[in-house]
């Protein structure tokens, strides 16, 4: 259990933020300088709140009322800073090997960590050398192997070019999965948050503007602004069922064969019976009243609407295929098609509206070379300082 | 070359010795107060800063004079060293370290300020979240960041005891083979007339020794710089 609540101010600056949920990963997002590196920065002992109290996981980290400030060194929190801070006197093996406490038993262990990451290569050169996509992968696996309960990843992909970003969420979402480690995520870009995480913080102003998951925050009038310009995606897990090379996709289903077949673009590296994290953004997904014969839509789902929410204009409507999903239609739709609550309709979108990551690569592009590079050169050309 | 007696090897082993022995003295009081000052507040922060570059201001013969006030043979510390320990520093090799050590210690405690405000906070913030302590921190991050600096700072110290005259000449006297440094060898023999070659010699020894303290601390000052340009990229 996470809790806490922490009023701070700085300047004309002020920030009052409750939140308490169960372990998982939270996500907080909001528009910069809405408080969200703060609120990292207090959770790692970093500062100190002016009043409120952080509880992690039965241990009370800072309380104002019975004084209690546990400094940063001895919180079981690991953070991941926006700008990196590698040690540039270590080598990427000197900064992993900086947090692992002497003499205790680490939860992982280098190699793996590294192998993990992608940056078995990079161990003994020194990190100020590093590449921008380099040195993200490394402040990652430093934190991680200082054995944290709680990890904070503040803007992992700040500074990071679109490939270099598909490059590691993947591989974030490879660590997420194989370790099974608290996280809260602050990112402004709502892909990571689809991506990643399974309850959301929206934060504006020093304040937190709602909560809960994507459904939720589409049904806030004060969260739905912050969406804007945004793509809103819900995730899936899917298994992949079988591949059909021939007829050009691959079959998946939710997760513990709920729901219909989904064909998606043909990945044959998935294995078949793997389990992969995929969204869909909800502006991808077409309904209409009858299923269209003659198109390339190659899902054509007969679904149930179980919510239509209208806001700010934009209309979301909730559908079942196994797992909840969105689907953004403009308010013309639904009034023409009469769409209202438990009314059949068909959910239509394309293959290639899919995307999925597995094990540490993102499959949304025909050619999966760009985004799993395995060559590091490639990566240290492409990136500038 | 009649000139170079034994009395000038003398005096360059003497000042050689008394330099080492005030780096030695002054390296870790100035780590520590140059550490103090540049990552610390504390109620009296000023105070201290002005204290410590007294003696780079104040003339070295009343830094001598003052040295002489309280650690000489009757002076409010020295007395009780006298006195305790059987302890004589005034007018002793170890009164020219120490007056050495007083004029020097302001441009260690300067260099070593300078080359900890250097290192970007943040590392200590990232080792802070990585579990390290405040110890740990200073001394695998801290101290070896600013370690060029450290080592600049040291140089220059050196440097400064080769030159120290005024406070020696005060507080230690001017004893060949046991406080007579090389400067103090020049002055003496600037006295004598005929002396003319050996002066020469003796200033060039210590110009050559000077600079090339100077060098090493400028060279150490570069590479701090470029430790520094390329850590924070």
């Amino acid at each position: 259990m996470l809790d806490f609540n922490i009023e701070l101010t700085r300047g004309r600056f002020d920030i009052d933020i409750s939140y308490a949920d169960r372990f998982g990963v939270l996500g907080i997002f909001g528009p910069s300088g809405s408080g969200k590196t703060t609120l990292l920065h207090s959770l790692a002992g970093l500062l100190t709140p002016d009043r409120g109290r952080i509880d992690f996981a039965g241990q009370t980290l800072y309380d104002s009322a019975s004084r209690t400030n546990v400094p940063a060194c001895r919180r079981p929190v690991g953070l991941v800073f926006q700008d990196h801070r590698l040690f540039p006197h270590k080598t990427v093996r000197g900064n992993l090997c900086y947090g692992m406490r002497r003499g205790e038993e680490s939860r992982f262990s280098i190699d793996d960590i590294s192998r993990m990451l992608e940056i078995e290569h990079l161990l003994d050169r020194c990190a100020r050398k590093l590449s921008g996509g380099q040195a993200a992968r490394v402040a990652l696996a430093r934190a991680i192997l200082a054995s944290p309960k709680l990890l904070l990843l503040d803007e992992p992909f700040a500074g990071l070019d679109i490939r270099l970003k598909n490059r590691l969420l993947p591989l974030l979402l490879r660590v997420r999965r194989r370790l099974d480690l608290p996280m809260v995520v602050v990112s402004h870009d709502f892909d990571v948050h689809a991506t990643l995480a399974d309850r959301l913080l929206a934060v504006a102003d020093g304040r937190a503007v709602g909560r809960g998951d994507i459904f939720d925050l589409v049904q806030n009038p004060r969260t739905l602004p912050l969406l804007d310009g945004h793509t809103i995606s819900s995730s899936l897990r899917l298994t992949v069922v079988e591949h059909r090379p021939a007829e050009g996709f691959t079959l998946m289903r939710n997760i513990g064969r709920r729901g219909p077949i989904i064909k998606t673009r043909p990945e044959p590296a998935l294995p078949v019976g793997a389990t992969v994290d995929a969204t869909l953004p909800s502006g991808e997904v077409v309904l209409a009243l009858d299923s269209l014969e003659n198109s390339s839509m190659q899902n054509q789902l007969r679904v149930k609407i179980d919510r239509i929410t209208t806001n700010a204009g934009r209309v979301f409507c909730q559908l079942d295929i196994g797992s909840p999903i969105l689907a953004e239609v403009t308010a013309q739709s639904a009034d023409q098609l009469g769409l209202c609550e438990g009314r059949s309709v068909w959910c239509l979108f394309k293959a290639t509206s899919i995307r999925c990551h597995w094990d540490g690569r993102s499959f949304d592009s025909g050619d999966n070379t760009a985004t799993s590079d395995s060559s590091p050169a490639i990566l240290c050309d492409s990136m500038s300082r | 070359m009649n000139g170079v007696s034994p009395e000038i090897v003398d005096a360059l082993c003497l000042s050689l010795e008394v330099a080492a022995y005030c780096t030695l003295v002054t390296a870790l009081p100035g780590i520590a107060v140059g550490w103090l000052l540049a990552r610390c507040r504390f109620p009296g922060k000023t105070a201290v800063d002005v204290l410590v570059h007294v003696p780079l201001v104040v003339p070295p013969v009343i830094v001598g004079y003052l040295l002489l006030l309280s650690l000489g043979r009757e002076g409010w510390i020295g007395r009780y060293l006298n006195e305790w320990f059987d302890l004589r520093i005034a007018f002793t090799f170890w009164g020219a370290v120490v007056a050495a050590a007083i004029c020097a210690f302001p441009l260690v405690v300067r260099s070593v300020r300078t080359a900890v405000e250097l290192v970007d906070p943040r590392l200590e913030q990232a080792a802070a979240t990585l579990g390290a302590g405040r110890l740990r921190r200073l001394a695998t991050i801290t101290l070896p960041l600013s370690l060029p600096g450290i080592l600049a700072g040291l140089s220059l110290a050196f440097a400064r005891s080769l030159g120290e005259f005024g406070a020696t000449m005060t507080f230690a006297g001017n004893m060949p083979g046991e406080t007579q440094t090389l400067s103090l060898a020049v002055f003496s023999r600037m006295q004598s007339p005929g002396s003319e070659a050996t002066v020469a010699i003796l200033a060039a020894v210590s110009i050559g020794l000077a600079t090339f303290s100077l060098v090493l601390s400028e060279l150490f000052t570069r590479w701090m710089r470029q430790r520094m340009a390329v850590g924070n990229a």
